[in-house]
């Protein structure tokens, strides 16, 4: 039985990594006048 | 004789009273063709030889349309072939939003339709204070006005014999269009000497299908240029500007608002709770009795969820086969989440509060009263609302900054934001300040709840003063208005509040608990792990080097010597010169690294930490009150305690905000400085309390 609980670690720990990967991946970048106006200094 | 005569006006004016009043039980209701927009139409007898056809159209502020709602009201007016197209327009304005009203009657006047005004609700003029000289009134706007009040069925008879004498009312134009482009309107009214220029103005930038009013024409025309769609708006703005100072320049001499006489129970009020000084204390507080409150009222759920995940953990490993996964399950996974559900009170009832303030209308006096103070430090008005939202979580209340036009000034809404005291600090406040904070009370006010208080206020002030201190070194120079509409106050809806409450909870537990989770089993995986023979070999070691003990205390002693031989440990003890300074030890300094993903962290991980080292199934607030230094002093006392909240006060623990800020400047220079900025900022404030008070 150890081997079936060290295997439900193991997924457990792959399932953390890859949840808080997607979490704070970068995104892609963003289209212009997406998030910000025109006037928003970062044109 | 019979006429049409069309009923518009704002929302809430009281326009459906005046239809009611008028066509009695003489109504039909359609709908407009092809939409859904209910239409009224009704007979009003106006005199023994005039019979008036009456409309009632949608409400609505101006003739700019954004709404379908809107654009029927606009088709109505453009088309002289509609059968309802009005003889004459009646235009209802409310007696308290004289100023807002008076946009859409110049509109309608401007369309060269016969329009006259309707001034309601006469009957609260008295108790809001309101003078207005309806003769000076008249001869400013060219019309005739009837002050009407429904409710003590006075004016109708002034209403109908105006209605009736229509053929009066000038026609002549509010503004002069020539002022806004002279270019441009001269352009348009040469190449179509025939239409009214108002109506080909309002085609021009309506995108409706008028099929009727000649657009084609227009289209077809070879003379007519048309502009882009950026300068329309931009003339369409001068336009709306140029209305507003026509309005601004009559009502200065003939509306009169005397706040002072006025005596209705919302001017009441208004006068304490946006007072200069009393609305102030009285703001204070509400805030106080919130504070004292989360506090008290939560303390027996909070009891109850802390011991449950406690023997949680311990049925788990009695329970489950023996383990490494068991051992995640009762050491990692659930005393990690239980470092977060046991706030769901303390959330709840924030939200509850705040919600509360919402529904009833005094948050926005509370906006109201906060814009005074703001303009000093260099905040636009509406600075306000990100930061009160701030309060919730940094990352709805820095995209609440795109409203602010000017672009430094949304900069520095968006720098100083991440101060306020959002919900994810709120747990690690209350797990310290139960912790260093004795359980007294001065003047019936107890010192956790004063403490918690002290801690938002904190926050808030550094907001400010961060902002002020930006304002003179980014040289702002140009400011943006602030226009904030005061709700009439009501009783809150217990429904509104519910659901309130429960998604706001529901979004902080759901949205933290993943990330606790992920980064509880890791952090569990990285401390029950470690290189080298000091952690392979810790049972060996602890025994020969302590001969004298045994049982739990044996036991004890090789977890902690794991711990500190862990991956983990070894992390932690890397960076404990550092943080030493602060009065936080290696273990601390691991939840310092971990809850830079987001505050709330910080508890769930000390909890897998000291879970992982004891055997004891102990409440999160019990094993960190029995964490002694190596001088046998409690590790979590007033000092590192205070040094710690101040940490998490200033610093920038939380990747989503950044990311958030990263977005909204589309760069990643302000983000960084942000949080190069608020770390030394925490860092150094953490370093003088501590060394002060230890």
């Amino acid at each position: 039985m150890e081997w079936v609980q060290s295997l439900l670690v193991f997924l457990a720990a792959l399932t953390a990594v890859a949840y808080l990967f997607s979490k704070w991946k970068p995104k892609s970048k963003n289209k212009k006048g997406d998030s910000c106006g025109p006037d928003c200094g970062c044109h | 004789m019979s006429l049409n005569i069309a009923l518009l006006g704002n929302p809430n004016t009281g326009k459906t009273s005046i239809f009611n009043k008028l066509t009695g039980l003489s109504q039909k209701v359609g709908n407009y063709p092809g939409i859904t927009v209910e239409k009224k139409k009704g007979i009003c007898k106006l005199s023994n030889t005039t019979k008036a056809h009456i409309i009632d159209l949608p409400g609505t502020y101006s003739l700019n349309a954004s709404s379908i709602d809107e654009s029927v009201v606009i088709e109505l007016l453009l088309n002289k072939n509609n059968k309802d197209y009005p003889n004459v327009a009646v235009v209802v304005a409310d007696v308290e939003n004289l100023k807002r009203n008076l946009l859409l009657f110049t509109q309608v006047k401007d369309l060269g339709i016969p329009t006259m005004l309707l001034i309601n609700m006469s009957d609260q003029m008295k108790r809001k204070g309101i003078t207005i000289d309806i003769p000076m009134l008249e001869a400013k706007l060219n019309t005739r006005i009837a002050l009407v009040s429904i409710r003590e069925n006075k004016g109708l008879d002034l209403l109908k014999e105006l209605l009736i004498n229509y053929r009066e009312l000038s026609v002549k134009p509010t503004i002069k269009f020539e002022d806004i482009d002279q270019h441009y309107f001269d352009h348009l009214k040469n190449t179509f000497p025939d239409q009214q220029l108002y109506k080909l103005w309002l085609l021009i930038t309506q995108d409706i299908n008028f099929a009727k009013i000649e657009r084609k024409k227009i289209i077809d025309s070879i003379d007519f240029k048309t502009q882009s769609e950026r300068n329309l708006k931009k003339l369409q703005q001068k336009e709306t500007v140029k209305r507003y100072q026509f309005i601004n320049n009559i009502l200065k001499n003939t509306l009169v608002i005397d706040k002072e006489s006025a005596t209705d129970f919302r001017s009441k009020l208004d006068r304490i709770l946006i007072h200069k000084f009393w609305g102030y204390v009285i703001f204070f507080l509400i805030l106080m009795t919130i504070f004292q409150s989360i506090f008290d009222w939560s303390s027996i759920p909070q009891d109850f969820i802390d011991s449950t995940f406690a023997s949680l953990s311990e049925q788990l490993k009695i329970r489950l086969p023996e383990g490494v996964f068991t051992s995640l399950l009762s050491e990692g996974i659930i005393p990690g989440l239980g470092g977060i559900i046991i706030f769901i009170p303390q959330i709840a009832f924030l939200f509850l509060f705040i919600s509360i303030l919402e529904e009833t209308g005094y948050m926005s006096r509370v906006v109201f009263l906060m814009d005074r103070g703001l303009r000093r430090f260099g905040l636009n008005g509406k600075s306000v609302i990100p930061l009160i939202s701030g309060t919730a979580c940094a990352i709805p209340a820095v995209m609440a900054t795109r409203n602010i036009e000017n672009w430094k000034e949304r900069l520095i809404t968006i720098l100083v934001t991440p101060f306020t005291t959002c919900s994810a600090r709120l747990p690690v406040y209350a797990i310290l300040i139960a912790l260093v904070i004795p359980q007294g009370s001065f003047l019936g006010l107890n010192y956790q709840g004063l403490m918690l208080m002290f801690l938002y206020l904190v926050g808030f002030g550094m907001a400010l003063i961060s902002a002020w201190i930006l304002s003179k070194t980014l040289n702002i120079k140009s400011k943006s208005y602030f226009v904030v509409e005061m709700p009439n106050y009501k009783l809150p809806l217990l429904r509104n509040i519910g659901i309130t409450v429960w998604e706001k909870t529901k979004t902080f537990i759901t949205e933290a608990g993943k990330i606790i989770l992920a980064i509880s089993i890791l952090l569990w995986i990285l401390a029950s792990n470690g290189p080298g023979k000091d952690f392979s070999e810790a049972e060996q070691i602890v025994k020969s080097n302590h001969k004298q003990l045994n049982g739990d205390a044996l036991s004890n002693k090789i977890n902690s010597h794991k711990l500190e031989h862990s991956y983990i440990g070894i992390l932690g003890k890397s960076i404990e010169p550092l943080i030493s300074p602060l009065g936080y030890d290696w273990k601390i300094g691991i939840a310092l690294i971990s809850s830079f993903a987001a505050r709330e962290v910080f508890i769930g991980t000390l909890a897998t930490i000291y879970s992982v080292e004891s055997n004891a199934e102990e409440t999160i607030k019990n094993r960190m009150a029995s964490e002694v230094r190596a001088d046998g002093k409690p590790l979590f006392d007033l000092a590192s305690g205070i040094s710690l909240m101040f940490f998490y006060a200033f610093a920038m623990q939380c990747m989503s905000t950044l990311a958030i800020v990263k977005k909204e400047t589309n760069s990643w220079k302000w983000p960084m400085i942000q949080l190069v900025g608020m770390t030394l900022l925490a860092y150094f404030v953490a370093f003088l309390t501590y060394q002060i008070l230890s």
